[in-house]
């Protein structure tokens, strides 16, 4: 076990670095960085100009030297600063990371609550009507475009009724779980739910199904075990491991990718600054933040692997 | 083992929630401080450009509006966006702070007139044009009692601006601040000589006023006592509203000074928040949480039919399409070094060749110049402009002809409007030589959509249609603008683009239009084409001191873009904001050619 983990976390690291090195080459890939200062409406860039930015920026050096550096810096705590307003990309990603991880965790608590009991339920009462109910939603959920559930939201909760706020992620003086504050959680973290538990009811259901199937389960019954302890003892705990899978992936997924959503519920998160990044070539703080979406993934994909040996016994590395 | 699990899980998910939670509170707000009233000066004007005209919305029919859910005395403000909070100018401090009212400038719009006094109380230029020099008004305080505006703070923001004496600037009028001026020099604390080293007649109306673009002016005894990085993260004005808190991409909150010299804000907190999405800004002026949002054209309509507001500064952006590629140019203005053509190694219909005329595929009489016009024009005429206005603006907008000159000012010609005549423009194409094969098509051309803006895309769609009708097969390219740019700037781009360039924004006849189509911006942006005509018309306006003979040279030049169509107009949308009658009574803004939208200090709140 402790061989594996070292070797996990060091492929880990390995893959962060890498990930790191490949942006950090796109974005040059994408053009000179100084021409972010070319922009319309102007003279552009002076002779004089442009070599104190090149020394500044050090696009005078070589792109391995460039790139370096950056390592070095990073090391030191030194994150750059951001290309358009010479800002700490630091302090600029920083901002922007809680808005982003606290979306991410409460859609992801969300949609297990909401898809897990669905597909058991679902899986328990195969051929029912709740189990059409569950599959068809197993299927909406998943093909409803989320910038489109977003719009409908905000128009029915937000337009028509009135009843929840979003835009921003309210007060930033008050306590963050403050029900002012959590108003403006619903719709966005309903929105990236939706889709989350519908693959958690998909996913369960089908698992559900084959354990219920099995022989053990079968022999359960016949020994007169009661119903829920079949199902939540001995038939969910075996059944985990495909939620638990996807689950995880869910979590770094919706921390990384919830870039649509934050842009429709105007949610100031780091999936929008990244958008925003791409756009400007703002490479300082693109790579920062890919920095950031690569120790989520390896992190999460480390902490499942544990997680599988500690919920069943039978897997040993 | 599996409860023992679940229970470890959920403490797990709450313990992490309530970290992340705590972790993300933010810090506590700087404490304003009050600054003394000094009573404004009535001053001179010395021009007399109209102000631009709004666009007519219909008249509203009442309908039941929404209370703000904003507490009294705040109003939730929805602008275009919310640009990084930098209070220095070498990095770029955004305009946005002056349409605030958070920094103040040298002029702006007076009655009439769009250059009356501000912070430059009076003004005079030399005989020569090369030196101006300025009384700066006293009595103005810094917020945060950061002290007393001079005229030093004035010529140290100049400089920290301009990249002639602050090569490292990024602000964006870096470039065109060195391309006019010296050293700003302050020879008392009250004068300010501005030392010009080439003709800019925009000076007092676009670079250094209310109405146009916009460098901050900060204290340069902060930047002595506090340094840059200082700056970078706090923002030091003047004007009516002070920084309490600032977070790109997100929201700021301005709060009113106690007292200022001019006019002391009617709202005492401005929210402003970042919605991207345009149909959630909507969303949230309809439902009361917010009382003012940059709404998109289409929208006003509705919006005011149900008792919603609108403002506006008269600012209008034409879209046209620019058939790019047509880089005519000889040699880089600027150096004098002869240019190399990149867009000419293969003939392609919009491009005429100045250089090499005769190709193979000419008709007999037609060199590749008239035959490139021939299709331009063709283009031009395909698309019903009228159409376009009412199809996807409701008629808010107002048709857009040729490029760089809109038809809302007293100085347009009808005789510029292009026809919309799909049977003449099928004809000119016969006549240039590319006729219809068997499937109806001519030729391809793709069309750049530029995708940051809604209705830009919209409209290259729109403008496809009605070409794709003509059997030219339109493909139209969506990518980011990044991908894009080092083509414009490369001067090596072939793709006819739906973008509006600075010269495609509303401004009086007699400015100096169309930089940004010559070799002139060489370094910097170009708009898809680099023409010698526009060159000697920017180059002959901007050394002509009379206004009346600056547009005699301008119409001159409208009269030439006309015949050439290299920038198709297509529509000319208006900037608009709606507002909530419920919560403003009113807002009468300055009027401003480049500016969304200006002096916050005078909404006029409603009682509620």
């Amino acid at each position: 076990m402790r061989a594996f983990l070292i070797r996990r976390l060091l492929a880990g690291s390995l893959s962060v670095i890498a990930a790191t090195a490949i942006v950090f080459g796109l974005s040059r890939a994408a053009g000179d960085p100084l021409l972010l200062y070319a922009k319309p409406g102007g003279y552009g860039v002076t002779p004089q100009q442009e070599e104190a930015l090149r020394q500044k920026l050090r696009l005078d050096r070589p792109l391995v030297v460039q790139y370096l550096l950056w390592l070095t810096d990073l090391a030191r705590g030194d994150f750059g600063k951001t290309l358009l307003a010479e800002q700490d990309v630091r302090k600029v990603v920083g901002d922007k990371l809680g808005a982003t991880v606290q979306l991410g965790i409460v859609s992801w608590a969300l949609g297990t609550l909401m898809g897990v009991p669905l597909g058991i339920l679902s899986a328990t009462r195969r051929g029912s009507f709740l189990d059409y109910m569950g599959r068809g939603y197993a299927l909406l959920g998943q093909s409803l475009p989320t910038f489109w559930l977003g719009l409908m939201l905000i128009l029915i909760f937000n337009s028509w009724l009135g009843w929840l706020p979003f835009g921003t992620r309210g007060s930033t003086d008050t306590f963050p779980l403050a029900w002012e504050n959590m108003r403006y959680f619903i719709l966005p973290s309903f929105t990236i739910a939706w889709g989350a538990a519908a693959v958690y009811t998909r996913l369960t259901r089908s698992a559900m199904l084959e354990v219920l199937d099995s022989e053990f389960i079968k022999l359960g019954r016949a020994k007169g075990v009661a119903n829920h302890m079949i199902i939540w003892k001995h038939a969910f705990r075996n059944a985990l491991i495909p939620p638990l899978t996807v689950s995880a992936l869910l979590m770094a997924g919706l921390i990384t990718g919830s870039v649509v959503v934050e842009v429709v519920f105007s949610w100031p998160g780091v999936g929008r600054l990244a958008v925003q990044a791409v756009q400007d070539n703002d490479f300082p703080i693109l790579t920062v933040v890919v920095l950031f979406f690569a120790i989520v993934f390896v992190s999460v994909n480390f902490i499942t692997d544990i997680l599988y040996a500690w919920v069943d016994p039978r897997i040993r590395y | 083992m599996l409860k023992a699990n679940a229970a470890v899980l959920a403490t797990v998910l709450v313990g992490a929630l309530s970290v992340v939670a705590l972790a993300c509170t933010s810090d506590p707000d700087p404490t304003a401080t009050p600054v003394p009233t000094v009573a404004p000066t009535a001053a001179m004007a010395d021009d007399t450009a109209p102000a631009p005209t709004a666009t007519a919305a219909p008249a509203p029919t009442g309908g039941e509006l929404p209370q703000s859910e904003a507490p009294a005395g705040t109003l939730v403000m929805i602008p275009e966006g919310v640009a990084p909070g930098v209070g220095i100018n070498r990095s770029q401090a955004p305009e946005s702070l002056m349409y605030w009212g958070v920094t103040e400038q040298l002029f702006r719009p007076e009655g009439e007139s769009l250059v009356g006094p501000w912070l430059a109380e009076s003004w005079t230029v030399s005989s020569d044009a090369s030196q101006a020099t300025l009384k700066i008004r006293s009595g103005v305080q810094f917020h945060q009692g950061m002290g007393e505006l001079t005229a030093h703070d004035i010529a140290w923001s100049l400089n920290d601006t301009n990249a002639a004496t602050t090569p490292e600037s990024i602000h964006g009028q870096a470039g065109d601040f060195a391309a006019f001026m010296d050293a700003a020099e302050a020879t008392d604390d009250s004068t300010l000589v501005l030392n010009f080293n080439a003709p800019e007649p925009r000076w007092t109306t676009l670079l250094f006023n209310q109405a146009g673009d916009a460098f901050g002016i900060f204290s340069k005894k902060v930047f002595d006592e506090r340094g840059a990085d200082w700056m970078r993260e706090n923002i030091i004005g003047t004007g009516p509203y002070e920084v309490d808190e600032w977070r790109q991409s997100d929201s700021a909150t301005l709060n009113a000074a106690s007292s200022h010299w001019d006019k002391t804000a009617n709202v005492s907190t401005l929210r402003l928040i970042d919605v991207p999405e345009t149909v959630a800004r909507v969303a949230a002026l309809r439902s009361g949480g917010a009382d003012w949002a940059v709404v998109p054209v289409r929208e006003v309509a509705p919006l005011v039919s149900d008792g919603f507001k609108t403002a506006t500064t008269g600012r209008q952006s034409g879209v046209p399409l620019n058939m790019a590629g047509n880089y005519w140019e000889t040699t880089q203005v600027k150096t004098g070094e002869p240019i190399t053509h990149v867009t000419f190694t293969h003939d392609i219909p919009w491009i005429g060749n100045p250089h090499k005329p005769d190709d193979s595929n000419n008709p007999a009489g037609i060199d590749d110049m008239e035959q490139a016009r021939l299709v331009r024009w063709a283009i031009a005429m395909s698309i019903d402009r009228t159409l376009v206005n009412e199809a996807l603006y409701n008629n808010n907008a107002s048709e857009y002809h040729v490029g760089m000159f809109h038809l809302v000012d007293q100085d347009w010609n009808d005789k510029w409007r292009i026809p919309y005549d799909p049977d003449e423009a099928n004809a000119m194409l016969d006549r240039a030589g590319y006729p219809r094969d068997e499937d109806g098509k001519r030729f391809d051309m793709p069309i750049y959509a530029f995708t940051s803006v809604r209705d830009w895309a919209e409209i290259a769609d729109t403008a496809a249609g009605f070409i794709n009708e003509l059997g030219i097969e339109t493909n139209i390219i969506r990518v980011a603008y990044s991908i894009v740019r080092p083509s414009l700037v490369a001067r090596s781009t072939t793709t006819p683009a739906t973008q509006w360039c600075r010269s495609d924004l509303w401004k009086p006849y007699d400015w100096v239009t169309g930089e940004e189509e010559t070799s002139l911006t060489r370094g910097g942006f170009g708009c898809h084409m680099e023409i010698p005509k526009i060159l000697e018309a920017v180059q002959s306006v901007a050394a002509n001191p009379d206004p009346a003979e600056r547009t005699r040279l301008n119409i001159e030049l409208a009269d030439y873009l006309y015949e050439q169509q290299l920038k198709i107009g297509i529509i000319a949308l208006p900037f608009v904001s709606a507002y909530n009658p419920n919560s403003i009574a009113d807002w009468p803004m300055r009027p401003g050619p480049q500016a969304p939208h200006t002096s916050p200090e005078l909404i006029v709140p409603a009682d509620r």
